[in-house]
């Protein structure tokens, strides 16, 4: 079974692209081929310059941990390590340090005081809040959103949408986000329609 | 229905995780069964009331019977037959096997040629028998042995050759008659001395008399000192000189047993865990807590089944490998013995599956806990395990330090009729101290960790795995529970059986001074058996002056109803150069000097210890030449005896005893240097008669503790067996503990991880695992090691031993388990690393 069939888009740089569509048409195959989760079977998708078909286990590894940020529907914090922990993991894989970012980012998502906490102590929203400042403290180029605000109330997915798009323009990456909400695809540059793993159109609806 | 899907497809799809349960259990069992099944053989050789027949009253003395005292006897030939009998064990020349000699009265007792329906001795065997021209030996004896029709016995130092007249078969495959010699009386006193006692005299009920009635008969007119027993006594007293022993060995395999349920709960546990969200989904669609218990009962009793089984089977075949071995340390507590069969009761094997069915039901009441935690489905993510909590923490803090505080009051209440139950307590107690402490200790880790937020950037594996260790705490801890408990099994014996070398080793050197020691020759075992020639001494004393040459004897006697040995030696002789060291510390010259000027005797450190007494008490020591009451001069270290045994003046023992002759020989020499050329020179005028061992002292250090070396050779194999079960806890608990853990190494690989990273993280996990087994279990196995050596050998030897830390073990143990741990990590990693991370990423995401 193909997940995806025929879909050719490019993202350019500082932009927000957000990716609608029903259940199962293959949201986050796209996001997992672009963030370089998933391979493609066929086809060629390159990100960063990297061929995803072609590249190696470890060319695809640097790609996530210098290049892309991620977040998830469900968080996915480490539930061991600390709030502060969880936001420099990127920085530590790549053998990297640098507390003032990290302490600069969780300033920002107004989690400094809890840096020590860890995540089984946070509340969803504030989780969210971690998972972004994770996806932002390696200064990625690219960051890859998949139902961000799924898990949260809609005041918190307000919230957190926001900071996420305020953190995203500072940074200049390009951000690609995979919802159901209208409401958070209506905030972005661009938004494409997928339906059965193909894509049938750009904006919200067809008109466009 | 729910079993199927709950027990029977997860077992069939993990056959190699079932199969390490099933080993684990077996493992434990087997040890328990072959140890048990392997003492027993081994002890069942000192049997000697069936040798000859089957109930019956025997008199016996000290120091053997008269042929006067057969007078004594004649009122009771009207209740029983009165058949005198004569056994020694002496040693076959080639091979050095122990062989029992009985000399029985060939024309008065039927024993000997009864045989089963199909065996009859030929007419010319019955006449040459009775005529006492030669000896019978079992069907069983090696051929070999016997290979002319022709026995080479070494008897007292004197090669004797023997004809056999025929061969008589065995009534069960431990018989001990196995290793039986028997020929008539006049033959076998011919073999020894002209004169030699009687060693017992039998008397089998006739027709219409019980045993009980004989006895009561003998008891009445049997003067003193000759002693009335019953089959049933002499059964009794057999028993109560292996009792400690039995109870040690039986112990230590208990333990490995303990270890073996210990892992067989770490797989029920990780069974468990795998099937969470199978469980949750049950409990989800209206199955009762009670089914799923029902599930992990039956899967409990299919392991402890099959395990139990498997290890029975396992442990009665590997009882025969392991006789030899266990032979050889029953001999070093009780002196040489001769080779027994290996008999498999039924009984046992039953027990051992008793026993692995009891252990798995046993080991399954933890994962039972986990299994009703279960939450359902929709609950089930949010049931993620939280740090332990303060009062957790607490609570297990002080479960583990009231078992330490319960171990160190153990230490102190004394034994009940020898056995080391208390000291056995302690240990126990110190190792579920063990257990309790290793998920605080976990959680601890984590928590340190925590508090280094450098660590990361320095370290991100090591920190990543202390992180994933504390997300698994209770699985983590159960694994190093497991390989803690197994190491400090190790670790004890190793620092029992260290302390004891080193102590054997400076009482050996400090305590045998004299320059040359003739022995008998030894066993294939390297046990001294029989007694030394007359001339053997006679020559001895003629090369060297009776001053400078100290014979000792050994018989048999009691003290306080308890059977000991009475030694005899020049006192005067080893007090020039001093002995072995006393227990209050004077110079072995002045005590032995002090108990030669005043006739007083000596007597070791476990007879002081069984029976309380001390230097300048008073001891009676009961002998057939009657009661000899002496004052105690000294109480000195021996590691020779453990059943007791006191020394007097040669002189004095020789009026007890006059036909006993020396056991050993030492000769002091007025240049030590030249003990060597003295040697040869003993070894030239000894030969052409006698077959004795000449050794130096330095040859007779290296034999003791090449005996000593040996007999606790087994140790090494226990080392081994540590590391092949922290391989399996790390195997069994990582897989569970990686499936439970498997989305945050899914995530870790998105955040950018290369799979090699994360390859290299779980081995680390799996390390940190071994090394938090192995440094709790070193440090209580060398807590066990205090317990062993001054609590349990006290109790069952009465022998006290310097502790000594085994610090080579310690490392070796270290590293290896370690290594092993980290290695068998290698497997569950590649698994969870060849599921695709995506999907899981999905799967925890909903």
């Amino acid at each position: 079974m193909q997940a995806l069939r025929e879909v050719s888009l490019a993202v350019e740089a500082g932009e927000w692209l957000a990716l609608v569509g029903p259940s199962g048409c293959g949201k986050s195959t796209l996001l997992n081929l672009l963030s370089g989760v998933d391979q493609p079977s066929s086809g060629r998708a390159e990100v960063l310059g990297v061929d995803l078909a072609r590249g190696s286990e470890r060319e695809r590894a640097l790609l996530r941990r210098r290049s892309i940020g991620i977040i998830f529907q469900a968080f996915h914090l480490v539930p061991h390590l600390s709030v502060a922990e969880n936001v420099a993991l990127p920085l530590a894989l790549d053998r990297k340090r640098d507390p003032a970012r990290v302490q600069f980012l969780l300033e920002r998502v107004g989690l400094a005081a809890r840096a020590r906490h860890l995540p089984s102590e946070l509340s969803g929203g504030e989780q969210q809040r971690v998972a972004i400042a994770r996806a932002l403290v390696h200064r990625p180029r690219l960051i890859v959103a998949d139902e961000p605000t799924g898990n949260l109330d809609s005041a918190n997915g307000v919230r957190v949408l926001e900071l996420l798009d305020e953190l995203r323009r500072e940074a200049g990456a390009a951000l690609v986000v995979a919802t159901h909400d209208r409401a958070l695809a209506q905030r972005a540059d661009r938004v494409a329609r997928l339906k059965d793993g193909g894509l049938i159109g750009w904006g919200l609806t067809e008109a466009g | 229905m729910l079993f199927r899907a709950l027990v029977w497809a997860p077992v069939r799809s993990r056959p190699w995780r079932s199969l390490a349960t099933v080993i684990g259990i077996a493992a434990g069992v087997a040890a328990f069964v072959a140890t048990l099944i392997a003492s027993r053989s081994a002890v069942s050789s000192l049997r000697d009331d069936t040798a000859l027949g089957g109930e019956l009253v025997r008199i016996e003395a000290p120091g053997g019977i008269d042929d006067s005292a057969l007078a004594l006897l004649r009122p009771l030939t009207q209740g029983a037959q009165l058949l005198p009998r004569m056994d020694e064990w002496v040693l076959e020349q080639n091979s050095r096997s122990v062989l029992r000699l009985y000399g029985i009265d060939a024309l008065l007792d039927p024993r000997l040629l009864q045989g089963p329906k199909d065996w009859r001795p030929t007419s010319e065997q019955i006449e040459a028998t009775w005529q006492g021209r030669g000896v019978w030996v079992s069907q069983e004896l090696p051929t070999a042995l016997t290979e002319r029709n022709e026995l080479q016995l070494l008897v007292r130092g004197i090669p004797r050759t023997v004809p056999v007249i025929g061969h008589f078969p065995l009534r069960s495959p431990d018989d001990p008659l196995r290793s039986a010699v028997i020929g008539d009386l006049a033959l076998v006193e011919s073999l020894f001395a002209p004169g030699r006692r009687l060693d017992s005299v039998d008397l089998v009920p006739r027709k219409g008399w019980t045993a009980e009635q004989v006895q009561e008969s003998a008891l009445a007119c049997v003067p003193q000192p000759l002693r009335v027993v019953s089959s049933a006594d002499l059964e009794r007293e057999r028993r109560a000189m292996v009792r400690s022993l039995e109870f040690n060995l039986l112990s230590l395999s208990g333990i490995s047993l303990l270890v073996g349920a210990v892992l067989v709960a770490t797989a029920l546990a990780s069974a468990v865990v795998e099937r969470r969200k199978l469980l949750a989904l049950c409990v989800s669609l209206g199955a009762t807590r009670r089914q799923l218990v029902a599930t992990l009962l039956g899967e409990a009793l299919l392991y402890g089944s099959l395990g139990g089984a498997l290890g029975a089977i396992g442990g009665a075949l590997a009882a025969h490998a392991l006789a030899p071995t266990m032979r050889s340390s029953v001999e070093t507590v009780l002196g040489a013995l001769p080779e027994s069969g290996v008999r498999i009761e039924a009984g046992l094997v039953l027990a051992g599956v008793a026993m692995g069915i009891a252990a798995a039901l046993l080991a399954s009441i933890l994962p039972l806990f986990e299994i009703v935690r279960t939450p359902p489905l929709q609950s089930l993510r949010r049931a993620q395990q939280q740090p332990l909590s303060a009062r957790a923490r607490l609570g297990s803090l002080l479960l583990a330090g009231l078992l330490v505080w319960s171990a160190l009051q153990l230490m102190h209440v004394p034994s009940p009729d020898g056995l080391p139950l208390s000291g056995l307590g302690a240990s126990i107690a110190l190792l579920l101290a063990l257990v309790a402490v290793q998920g605080p200790l976990i959680d601890a880790l984590g928590r340190s960790a925590l508090r280094m937020p450098g660590l990361l950037a320095r370290m991100p594996s090591l920190r990543l795995s202390a992180s994933a260790l504390a997300a698994g705490r209770r699985r983590a801890a159960w694994a190093s529970a497991a390989v803690g408990m197994s190491v400090a099994l190790s670790i004890s014996i190793a620092a029992m059986v260290l302390s004891f070398r080193s102590s054997v080793e400076s009482w050996a050197r400090e305590g045998l001074l004299a320059d040359l020691a003739l022995r008998p020759v030894a066993t294939a075992g390297g046990v001294p058996l029989g007694e030394l020639d007359a001339g053997i001494l006679a020559e001895c004393q003629s090369l060297y002056g009776p001053e400078h040459v100290h014979p000792f004897h050994r018989e048999p006697a009691r003290v306080g109803g308890r059977s000991i040995t009475l030694g005899g030696g020049d006192l005067a002789v080893v007090a020039r150069r001093g002995g072995v060291a006393y227990r209050d510390g004077r110079d072995s010259r002045e005590v032995l000097q002090r108990a030669h000027t005043l006739g007083r005797v000596l007597i070791n450190e476990p007879l002081a210890t069984w029976t309380g007494l001390r230097e300048g008490d008073s001891i009676r020591i009961e002998t057939d030449a009657g009661v000899l009451e002496k004052t105690i001069e000294g109480v000195f270290v021996d590691y020779g005896d453990s059943q007791g045994l006191v020394i007097t003046e040669r002189a004095e023992f020789l009026r007890l005893f006059p036909r006993s002759l020396p056991r050993t020989i030492d000769i002091y020499l007025d240049d030590p240097t030249s003990a060597d050329a003295e040697r040869e020179r003993v070894l030239a005028v000894l030969q052409t008669r006698f077959a004795v061992e000449v050794l130096t002292r330095t040859q007779l250090l290296d034999r003791i503790l090449s005996v000593f070396d040996r007999t606790f050779a087994i140790t090494r194999a226990l080392e081994l067996v540590s590391a092949i079960v922290a391989v399996i806890a790390v195997l069994t608990v990582l897989y569970a503990l990686l499936a439970e853990r498997a989305g945050d190494l899914a995530l870790l690989w998105s955040l950018g991880a290369t799979r090699a990273e994360l390859f290299a993280q779980i081995l680390l996990q799996a390390a940190w695992i071994g090394l938090l087994g192995a440094v709790l279990g070193i440090l209580t196995g060398l807590a066990i090691g205090v317990v062993l050596v001054d609590v349990v050998n006290l109790q069952s030897f009465g022998w006290t031993i310097r502790y000594q830390q085994p610090f080579e073990t310690c490392v070796r143990m270290l590293v290896l388990v370690v290594v092993f741990a980290g290695i068998a990590g290698a497997l569950p990693a590649l698994r969870v690393l060849a599921s695709p991370a995506a999907r899981i990423l999905r799967e925890e995401g909903t």
